[in-house]
């Protein structure tokens, strides 16, 4: 199943495949500067605006790509460059992860927009960092000359001087020691022109007044286990990431755990399609299988007052066996006897009569049975990866239906209807990734947003 | 890999690590403004420092102390404060580089300091010692910077390259 999953990986997707056309376009516009755009690369934003248009970023891309045409070009035309670059692989990331976690068959958690505190802002200097940012789009990389990397420094050690732009700084920092160690830049055989590209539009999102509030964090508490260190380095600034799993978010008695949910299933509370569901995510969770006996143990407990709950008890005793691996099954035998002794007693000949009835009476019927529990939890349907061709432009012509189920469901991305008169003609496939992967454009025009007003 | 793919990668290395090197003799080398530049320790008095410095292309050359007053040793020639800087720029970024940012033409495969201070076709170029002074104080600020365990994302960009061993 999981080979099959992976095939999936690989396909081709000519909505990401696009995207990142897109984008190459776009960073080779960075190249030679925006201030000299050839008809080329003058075509290449014409195009990224086009597929912008259906995006809540449309109109601003639109009127940017306009201005540079035109020659005026100022700090927010530029911003809403950056949005659409930033907006088009926050798709092509949650297109590939979402294909990563089908394949794997892996949940997470969705994205929050971070709730922490909006750090004190410091408005001089995020327009000093966008006026530099600014010289070096006008001027392209290879235009970059000593004079224009040596301009960020004034605004680079105020800037460093604030812890609260600590990212920012960290950032044009290496930036500028890139930009500075690859001169003379207009002789480099090969330019690191989507590196390049993202340090600066990552750059330009940082110092929009905004954009750079605390990420929040939520103590966890538990057992840590320190899986390894990553190393991030340039000349004047090291960090160190420590990769670590905690094996009980919240400390508590698992036993207790297991009675706190019986008791929610007997109140009506848990139903029992979830209660099995949470049981198997302590299977499926190889840093909570060695605590699974204890749960076992809870609902053992549990019996006395809830008796309905012995089938569940028999069913979870079953997959324990089947599937709990024998260094853990294994020890945990003598104390899952002793708890039936001390804590079931009464109950003992109630699960033995249950686990009768449930698994088969004879050698012959083993190889056909199925566990009376087994195909009752509904599989839930995978996300399909949209991808580009007739079909979408099927969807495009006749969207009634999937706006209604899109509303019954929740999702707000929104549609903009595409004009007639688009300049360029718009790649369909990347416009329907971008519907399908909406949350960085739509993080991108809140802050595009919050900063026009 | 391929050119093409290099330039289409986020997290590719340009900026080759810097070599370790002794920091007394010249506790200040680095390859910016346009120039090699550098403070470089007095031999004799302990008190003083020169802030020496090559320009690219122009290979114009200056040498004095952080109160701008010329060096001795400078009669039209280098001296051997900007011998000391070239090798230790040497040790520190390797001779291609060094070699590069200076429109340096020699060989630059193994070439020693000495070499490439042969290959010097300026002169004397004034160059006012405070603003490479003042990179070297600015330099030293980073340390005065506090730690802190808020996460930085950006230095994904930005993998360590080489362990040290």
């Amino acid at each position: 199943m999981q080979g099959a999953g992976l095939t999936a990986l690989q396909q081709n997707d000519s909505g990401l495949d696009g995207a990142l056309d897109l984008v190459a376009g776009f960073d080779d516009a960075l190249v030679h500067g925006l201030a000299r755009l050839g008809e080329e690369r003058a075509s290449a934003l014409t195009a990224l605006a086009a597929v912008m248009a259906v995006t809540p970023l449309g109109e601003r891309v639109g009127e940017a790509v306009d201005k540079v045409a035109a020659g005026s070009i100022a700090d927010e035309h530029l911003m809403a460059l950056a949005g659409a670059r930033a907006a088009l692989f926050g798709a092509v990331h949650d297109a590939l992860l979402g294909r990563f976690d089908e394949a794997t068959g892996r949940r997470r958690t969705a994205w929050a927009a971070p709730a922490g505190a909006a750090a004190p802002e410091h408005p001089n200097l995020l327009a000093g960092s966008r006026s530099w940012l600014r010289e070096l789009a006008l001027a392209g990389w290879r235009g970059v000359d000593h004079d224009l990397v040596s301009g960020a420094a004034q605004t680079l050690q105020a800037v460093l001087a604030e812890p609260v732009m600590r990212r920012l700084a960290v950032l044009l920092d290496g930036l500028a020691a890139e930009l500075r160690a690859a001169s003379p830049i207009s002789t480099m055989e090969r330019l690191p022109v989507r590196r390049w590209a993202d340090l600066w539009t990552r750059a330009l999102v940082l110092s929009q007044p905004g954009a750079a509030a605390g990420a929040g964090s939520e103590p966890v508490s538990g057992r840590l286990l320190i899986l390894g260190v990553d190393v991030h380095e340039h000349a004047t600034v090291i960090q160190l990431q420590v990769e670590l799993a905690v094996r009980q978010s919240h400390p508590q008695t698992p036993a207790k755990v297991a009675l706190l949910w019986a008791a929610h299933h007997q109140l009506g509370l848990l139903p029992m399609a979830s209660l099995r569901e949470r049981c198997d995510d302590l299977l499926d969770n190889p840093l909570v299988v060695p605590s699974f006996p204890q749960y076992l143990s809870g609902f053992v407990q549990a019996l006395d007052p809830a008796p309905a709950l012995v089938g569940f008890v028999v069913e979870m005793l079953s997959k324990a066996f089947a599937r709990l691996p024998d260094r853990v099954l294994l020890p945990w035998l003598p104390t899952l006897i002793t708890t039936f002794r001390q804590q079931a007693g009464d109950q003992v000949p109630v699960l033995i009569r249950e686990a009768g009835r449930t698994f088969p009476g004879h050698l012959s019927a083993v190889e056909s049975w199925m566990p009376p529990w087994s195909g009752s939890a509904p599989v839930p349907a995978a996300a399909p990866v949209p991808s580009g061709g007739p079909a979408v432009d099927l969807l495009l012509a006749h969207p009634a239906t999937c706006d209604a189920v899109a509303g019954l469901l929740g999702c707000t991305g929104g549609w903009r209807e595409v004009g007639d008169g688009a300049a360029a003609p718009v790649d369909a496939s990347v416009t329907a990734l971008l519907a399908g992967y909406p949350l960085t454009a739509d993080a991108l025009a809140d802050l595009l947003g919050a900063a026009a007003r | 890999m391929a050119a093409n793919e290099w330039e289409r990668s986020s997290a590719v290395p340009v900026v080759p690590p810097v070599r370790p090197r002794k920091l007394a003799k010249v506790p200040f080398v680095e390859l910016a403004d346009g120039r090699l530049q550098g403070v470089v320790s007095s031999g004799s008095d302990i008190a003083r420092v020169y802030v020496s410095s090559i320009a690219a292309k122009t290979d114009g050359f200056s040498c004095s102390t952080n109160n701008n007053r010329p060096c001795g040793g400078l009669r039209g020639r280098s001296c051997k404060h900007l011998d000391s800087l070239m090798e230790e720029a040497v040790l520190q970024y390797g001779a291609d580089r060094v070699a590069r940012y200076l429109h340096l033409d020699v060989e630059p495969a193994g070439a020693t300091g000495r070499q490439l201070m042969a290959a010097l076709r300026g002169s004397y170029e004034s160059t006012p010692a405070a603003t490479v002074f003042s990179r070297f104080l600015h330099h030293l600020a980073y340390l005065e910077l506090p730690g802190s365990t808020e996460p930085i994302p950006e230095l994904h960009w930005f993998p360590a390259v080489a362990a040290v061993s």
